[in-house]
């Protein structure tokens, strides 16, 4: 080495020495090119290997020891498995959970142990490796706007269960109704019925609950008769969510729905889940609105719309009409809207429904006072035709 | 010890205390990890061999460290390293403290790239990578701008990025009018700035920025010193003035854009770390740089820390931002009464 570059050497040695940092941040990036580790299945003293809605066979321990994550509002009715809830959300959220009916259907719930946060709620992918290997995680989830599917996450050694069928399916079933159609998405609420069923162990509650699900629709069906009413016969109707008093900004929400037999009212319009000024609401001008009547009925601007002239205006109760999944109430609130859509075709008797169908899935009576909330009665009395959905005066 | 000798020893603390923050962050969440278990699975995972077989822990353990941990501390550390170098150039080459990264336009643009990308459904990758575009298309409009207005020292510069930020917030604004409810949450999330969505390739998308501009930078860092003596002064020595002023403005647009695009607008940073620095070792870049670099690392790290400690995952930018403010309030206080706003 010449004697002029060495005597340079301590010099560079102390002008590089930044580089030193650098290179070592520059080494652990590349850690992140190595490929992932694999985790082994967990083994459980006693398991049984179920097949999930994607077709992937996963080992989940028997007696099942607990949910990880679920959807809340859509578990329980389709499960009944208040035990496993434990582990199922925090307690800030159970508490919000039981708010409603929940609270009178699952009346175990209030013991103070489900109160425990003891499980919190994963809220980010490490929390949901913490978890103990046996608890069951079901369907994706999103952290940070990431989604991870069910077979992502047993990469990452959680035992996770798929619900939804792929994108391009094949219906897993043989059509057990030709008419009415089944939708998609009804079969992708078969698919997450039988997979937590079948991971909890009960898989026939699961087939039950689908099969009077499919009862119920089988029975609209064949007192609406759909195919019967005319296009021009059928209401457009008009679903608009809070807040509506935000004159420039409503969202609503309108599509053809053959099963009741209604009519979209923005079919030019991109309306599904956008928000759209309020003068387009007034073009569109809907026989039937679906959102609060009160607010709806108090602000003169929308006294333009013939749905609100006429005093057609009606709200669902949270608890009854808003879960896409909770198989309980789709079927019963579906009949409550015909009946409401149809007044000429269908009497009122989705109280008595609800009524039976409590009794024999629950087995309580809900008396008058529970339905009416659910029903939203009191919010719905000055709608034209509500009266019919009120409990018969006692003698 | 003297005040010089602190100052010269203050960027190997800092180097020392950054590489032991590194180490404690792996061991920081929800899954529970000794500290000496994270340095042994940190350190077989640098080292350019493969892992031992069968491995020394558990293979959660090292998918916690390799898949989750590894990542969020790496893009932490090199957001910090490139705001924390991107201020201190660029408050040295101006000439005024009260210059950030974001002045020149580019996290605006990096912003409007991302967002636009967001409601085009654009896959992650996509939205990155139309981000980068965004904040290095706004560096050139902002420079041309300038130049047009032969303006490109500083004020006209600034001028130029406060006018190009400014179109590019409206484009942002507009995108997020359109965006339905899904891209409307991915943006606003995003926008706030964090660094919860930390992959290898979103590490990867920093690392070379900040490792090749970064170096640069650091290469520069005796011309820094000649720049900030004035353009008059730093020509007289031999500095091509023109052209450094454009290599910083670039090389900085090259790290800041990359950030903005990998974790979301991270305020406060490039504007508080040098002033924290230039306290530490004085205001001699050729100390001056490396320590904004280590402790704009070492900052953002920690506050990442804390909003994994918090299990609520509030946006770094949030955090950074309600720190900062305070700090350079004070600071402005401070220094206003001994004379800094005649600097």
């Amino acid at each position: 080495m010449p004697a002029s570059f060495v005597r340079y050497v301590p010099s560079l040695t102390r002008e590089l020495r930044w580089a030193v940092p650098l290179a070592a941040l520059g080494l652990m990036s590349l850690a992140l090119l190595r490929p992932a580790p694999v985790i082994p299945p967990t083994a459980f003293a006693h398991s049984a290997t179920i097949i999930d809605s994607m077709g992937d066979a996963v080992q989940v321990p028997m007696p099942p020891q607990g949910v990880a994550s679920v959807y809340l509002p859509e578990y329980l009715p389709q499960t009944h498995a208040t035990a496993l809830l434990l582990r199922a959300g925090s307690a800030e959220e159970r508490k919000k959970f039981l708010a409603g009916r929940w609270a009178w259907l699952f009346p175990e719930l209030a013991d103070e142990h489900y109160w425990s946060d003891e499980y919190p709620y994963p809220v980010n992918m490490e929390s949901l490796i913490a978890v103990r290997p046996g608890d069951l995680h079901f369907g994706f989830t999103w952290f940070q706007g990431v989604r991870y599917g069910a077979a992502e996450l047993r990469q990452l050694g959680v035992t996770a269960l798929a619900t939804f069928l792929p994108e391009k399916f094949q219906p897993p079933d043989p059509p057990q109704l030709r008419s009415p159609k089944i939708a998609e998405s009804e079969y992708h609420m078969f698919a997450w019925v039988r997979t937590m069923n079948a991971a909890l162990g009960q898989p026939e509650f699961g087939e039950r609950v689908i099969a009077e699900y499919l009862d119920q629709v089988r029975e609209l069906h064949e007192e609406l008769r759909p195919e019967t009413i005319p296009e021009a016969q059928r209401p457009r109707v008009l679903g608009m969510n809070a807040p509506i008093d935000d004159w420039s900004n409503v969202s609503v929400t309108s599509d053809d729905n053959e099963r009741l037999a209604t009519r979209g009212t923005g079919r030019k319009l991109r309306t599904s889940g956008r928000y759209q000024e309020a003068e387009r609401v007034l073009a569109m001008n809907p026989d039937i609105i679906m959102s609060n009547p009160r607010d709806l009925y108090r602000d003169v601007r929308w006294r333009g719309l013939q749905a609100v002239r006429e005093r057609r205006v009606y709200a669902g109760h949270a608890d009854f009409s808003r879960f896409i999944h909770d198989i309980d109430n789709l079927a019963l609130a579906a009949r409550w809207q015909a009946e409401i859509f149809h007044p000429d075709r269908l009497e009122p008797t989705v109280r008595a429904r609800m009524r039976a169908y409590y009794r024999k899935r629950y087995g309580i009576e809900i008396g008058d006072e529970r339905i009416d909330a659910l029903l939203s009665v009191d919010l719905n009395k000055d709608s034209q035709g509500y009266a019919r959905f009120q409990a018969a005066p006692h003698p | 010890m003297t005040h010089g000798g602190l100052q010269r020893l203050a960027p190997y603390g800092l180097i020392v205390g950054l590489i032991a923050v590194v180490v404690a962050s792996l061991c920081i969440g929800s899954y529970p990890m000794s500290f000496w278990r994270a340095a042994g699975i940190a350190g077989h995972l640098a080292l350019p061999w493969s892992l031992p077989d069968p491995l020394p822990w558990p293979a959660r353990d090292l998918l916690v460290v390799q898949i989750i941990r590894l990542p969020r501390v790496l893009l932490a550390v090199f957001v910090g390293i490139a705001l924390g170098i991107s201020g201190t150039a660029l408050q040295g080459m101006m000439k005024n403290p009260l210059v950030g990264p974001d002045l020149v336009g580019v996290s605006s643009g990096a912003a409007c790239g991302y967002v636009i990308g967001v409601l085009l459904d654009l896959p992650p990758g996509g939205c990155l990578a139309l981000g980068f575009a965004g904040g290095v298309g706004a560096m050139v409009c902002t420079y041309a701008l300038a130049r047009l207005a032969k303006g490109t020292e500083g004020v006209g510069l600034i001028l130029s990025g406060i006018f190009i930020s400014a179109f590019c917030m409206a484009c942002v604004g507009l995108a997020q009018f359109f965006a339905n409810d899904g891209q409307l949450q991915n943006m606003t999330f995003w926008l706030l700035g964090s660094l919860a969505r930390a992959e290898p390739h979103t590490v990867t998308l920093m690392a070379v920025p900040v490792l090749v501009a970064g170096s640069i930078l650091m290469l520069l860092r005796w011309r820094l010193n000649l720049l900030s003596l004035g353009p008059l002064d730093a020509a007289s020595l031999g500095v091509r003035v023109g052209f450094l002023r454009l290599l910083i403005v670039a090389l900085v647009s090259w790290m800041v854009a990359a950030q903005v695009a990998a974790s979301g607008v991270i305020g406060w940073v490039g504007l508080v770390i040098p002033h924290v620095a230039r306290m530490i070792v004085g205001p001699d870049h050729r100390r001056l740089l490396p320590a904004s670099a280590w402790l704009g690392g070492l900052f953002v790290l920690l506050v990442d820390d804390v909003t994994r400690v918090l299990r609520t995952e509030i946006p770094v930018g949030v955090l950074t931002s309600l720190i900062g403010t305070p700090f350079l309030v004070f600071l402005f206080w401070k220094r206003k009464a001994k004379g800094w706003m005649n600097d």
